[in-house]
């Protein structure tokens, strides 16, 4: 051919290091301060640093970080990665979907164990330091003593853990949950592909709905719809593989069923009916169950990669990770075994983390933060609402997979009405502690001391550390300003309602409620 | 003209791309090939469901890809002819040409292996044919899979009225060995069984219990093919094109058999037939399609066994 001097077919390869390759994880930690170390705090613990977490990281700037292998060793990192999930999973609340419970009615508490056990997966793989492939190819269940009475099953589990269960159950982790497949229900004439889209959106994230793809709708009628759905090139596209994998999802009910449900995990005869629309296959590879769909779906690279991005989009919510980024971080967490720990605490030093503007918090954050600054109880049947209530979820901002779909970190007149109906059933308890003589049986007011004025202040200084993660003295401006504020309300309008117009105040402030 | 535009560069060839030590087959090339292309190129997938792949051309190693690797690189990010509507974003085309152009790096991934379970043939193992007040009941066991094994046989009744010219199809139930009712399906009107009460269309609601679950689907079924994809309801697994179902009696003598080059949406357990479409069939049986006989419905005999096999 007519090129000169050169060998044909030779090739130079210029290899130049990207920006991302010069990138030092440590960055991030060039600019930590005590905002950092409560946001930290909250994202992983799911509550704020207690006073005496503050006055040792004022004291160890340098090395505050050597305090997140303890949080992340903390069960409660491994319920608030469950709570992060639910935001994909989406059963812990069923908005817009109740009447699915009603109509088998069930107790709260029975509800609450159903929504939760999706959840368990992610929260007892964690707690139990396994690999977190573990979500798609255990064979166990996760499950309580309420739980399993619902489903009538085998376990002697009274609090949450995992189940090696007597019957025939696929290895495929949550991929095998009848409740995860319950929310994500499809129409018969769907033939699954809206559970396979899920499944692959979730767990490898690639979502074909997303895909910009080039399609003339007015070249199919909706008569023929699955006629062009095997023949239309750009049918083809996605349904070459999305329709094979949608026919392994086809045992599971469409309801809560328990006459159906007490018997088996899903239905062998059902499973056929649909996997005979197509033949099952993973992109190509040969498929028969869930099983195979979990030991395929833990060795992907995708989904090693996805739950890199997917725990990023958790804690990083404005900045997308960057795709070398997503490796480098898919290596980290590939070569620790698949440790979300790991993970997260790479994630959680990276100047993205570090720099991003601040979020409010989540709904089950701020009830664990009251939690940790009172008595109440995170059981506690009105303030759990917060969490559990789907209005009061997604008035502060969580997710519901019918309306809101994204999750809200900016504040919103929604979470303003939340905090106007939190401070509205604080003011409630500080009633009843008004009438408890013994301060051990109060609630809120449990730093009061004697009779006095005086005796108010460390009450004040202790919401005020906790609620806004601040190392502050008894001469600080602003307590003094609390006290103030307590006195002339006091005077006026008495007691109640001055402790409720302190921890109003205390709430509403942007440093209670951002992160 | 790929090839061409390589080896003109002027002076020391340059490959139009920077590379990464960080894109390989594992980081880059199967994730991208597992998502545009192993739904059709794959060398497991029969060529029945490769959709016109060839079936020279696999994706689903890091052999093959290598292989392939630069050809991928020209049909799915220069010429962007593959996958036919696209769907790549900018971000994966661009590591995508990394991987391809920079020696397509990696090795074989940890991939677990597995093979398709046979899909099976449907056998009729017994039955029998009864008439009821209302017209007939067929009773039969079905059988399904190569092996028999009990626990996969189901009881199925088969319910038969006269519409005043023919009998119809009324419906089924089923039940597994437990005694566990698997589904029950109630067609209204019921389906003509003979050539006597012929119609271009006709417009059914079937009620449909599987499982636990019930739900209505307006179904239209067309003329002959209503017919026969009666008849299908036996056919206790389904595949996709071409399906060849051959028909033998107990004698082991061919009955005849049918040819399909479309996806047959009739499963077993239900109805959901539609789409439906024989290419051709050849019925040599005692019985032939077409002839005045209603298909046998004697009673109290029991009736011919019927082996149902297909290959791809």
């Amino acid at each position: 051919m007519g090129c000169q001097n050169e060998p044909s077919g030779a090739v130079q390869i210029v290899r130049a290091p990207s920006q991302e390759e010069e990138r030092d994880w440590a960055d991030g930690e060039r600019s930590l301060d005590l905002a950092w170390f409560a946001r930290a705090s909250l994202d992983i613990r799911g509550y704020r640093p207690s006073p005496e977490e503050l006055d040792w990281a004022a004291q160890n700037p340098d090395t505050m970080t050597d305090i997140l292998d303890l949080w992340l060793s903390e069960p409660a990192f491994a319920e608030q990665m469950a709570w992060y999930w639910n935001d994909l999973l989406h059963t812990a609340v069923w908005i817009g979907q109740e009447e699915r419970f009603e109509s088998m009615a069930f107790t709260l508490e029975e509800q609450r164990a159903i929504g939760w056990e999706p959840l368990a997966y992610i929260e007892q793989t964690i707690l139990s330091n396994k690999p977190f492939t573990n979500i798609v190819t255990t064979d166990s269940v996760p499950t309580n003593e309420v739980l399993a009475s619902v489903f009538a099953d085998d376990s002697e589990l009274l609090d949450w853990g995992m189940h090696q269960t007597q019957r025939d159950h696929p290895a495929a982790g949550v991929l095998s949950s009848r409740v995860l497949w319950t929310r994500h229900f499809v129409d018969f004439l769907n033939h699954n592909r809206a559970r396979a889209n899920y499944y692959s959106a979730t767990f490898l994230c690639q979502d074909y709905l997303e895909r910009d793809v080039a399609f003339d709708f007015s070249q199919v009628s909706l008569d023929n719809v699955e006629t062009a759905i095997q023949t239309q090139p750009e049918c083809v596209t996605c349904h070459a593989s999305l329709d094979p994998l949608a026919s392994v999802f086809g045992a599971f009910q469409e309801n809560i069923n328990l006459s159906y449900d007490q018997q088996g995990v899903a239905s062998t005869f059902k499973q056929r009916w649909f996997a005979g629309l197509r033949e099952p296959s993973f992109f190509g590879l040969p498929l028969n169950n869930l099983s195979e769909l979990g030991a395929y779906t833990a060795s992907d690279a995708r989904f090693a990669q996805c739950m890199v991005e997917q725990t990023w989009n958790f804690f990083v919510e404005s900045t997308e990770i960057d795709d070398l980024e997503k490796i480098d971080l898919t290596h980290v967490f590939v070569g620790s075994d698949y440790s979300i720990k790991q993970l997260v605490e790479h994630i959680v030093q990276s100047p993205e983390y570090v720099q991003q503007n601040s979020r409010v918090l989540r709904p089950e954050q701020l009830l664990e933060t009251l939690v940790q600054m009172s008595r109440i109880q995170n059981e506690d049947p009105v303030f759990s609402k917060l969490v559990w209530s789907p209005e009061h979820r997604v008035l502060f901002g969580s997710t519901d997979n019918l309306g809101v779909l994204t999750a809200n970190s900016a504040f919103t007149v929604g979470h303003h009405l939340a905090l106007e109906w939190l401070t509205k059933e604080l003011s409630g308890v500080l009633d009843s502690d008004l009438l408890t003589q013994n301060n051990e049986d109060r609630v809120l007011l449990t730093e009061v001391v004697g009779g006095s004025v005086s005796g108010h202040q460390p009450q004040i200084l202790h919401w005020k550390q906790t609620l806004h993660s601040e190392i502050v003295a008894d001469s600080d401006a602003e307590v003094q300003a609390l006290m103030n504020l307590w006195n002339n309300v006091s005077a006026e309008r008495g007691e109640l309602a001055a402790w409720s117009t302190v921890l109003a105040v205390l709430l509403h402030d942007p440093r209670a409620v951002l992160r | 003209m790929i090839w061409l535009w390589f080896a003109c560069q002027e002076g020391a060839t340059q490959l139009p791309v920077e590379c990464d030590d960080r894109i390989t087959y594992a980081t880059v090339g199967e994730p991208f090939l597992r998502n545009y292309c192993t739904g059709c190129h794959a060398s497991k997938l029969e060529a029945g469901n490769r959709f016109g792949a060839p079936t020279s051309v696999n994706l689903d190693t890091y052999t093959d890809a290598k292989q392939w690797a630069v050809r991928s690189y020209v049909r799915a990010v220069h010429f962007q002819t593959m996958p036919p509507s696209g769907g790549i974003s900018d971000t994966e085309r661009l590591r995508f040409k990394q991987w391809a152009l920079c020696g397509a790096s990696g090795s074989e991934t940890s991939t677990p292996e597995f093979e398709s379970e046979a899909r099976g043939t449907s056998r009729l193992i017994f039955s029998s044919f009864t008439s009821s007040d209302n017209g007939y009941v067929l009773h039969r066991n079905i059988e399904d899979n190569d092996s028999i094994a009990p626990e996969d046989t189901l009881t199925r009744m088969e319910y038969y009225g006269f519409d005043g010219i023919e009998a119809v199809f009324e419906g089924y139930e089923e039940w597994d060995t437990s005694g566990r009712q698997v589904s029950a399906v109630t067609f209204e009107p019921g389906l003509p069984m003979g050539l006597d009460n012929w119609r271009d269309s006709l417009d059914v609601t079937v009620h449909i219990e599987m499982d636990g679950d019930t739900w209505t689907e307006e179904q239209s079924w067309i003329g002959i093919q209503a017919y026969q994809s009666l008849w299908e309801l036996d056919v206790h697994e389904r595949d996709t094109s071409p399906l060849l179902v051959n028909w033998w009696n107990e004698q082991g003598e061919e009955w005849g058999w049918r040819m399909s080059s479309d996806n047959v949406l009739s499963s077993a357990f239900g109805t959901t037939v539609s789409g439906l479409h024989w290419e051709g069939q050849q019925f040599t049986g005692p019985q032939q399609l077409g002839s005045d006989l209603v298909f046998p419905m004697q009673e109290n005999v029991v009736w011919i066994d019927l082996w149902l096999e297909w290959q791809e």
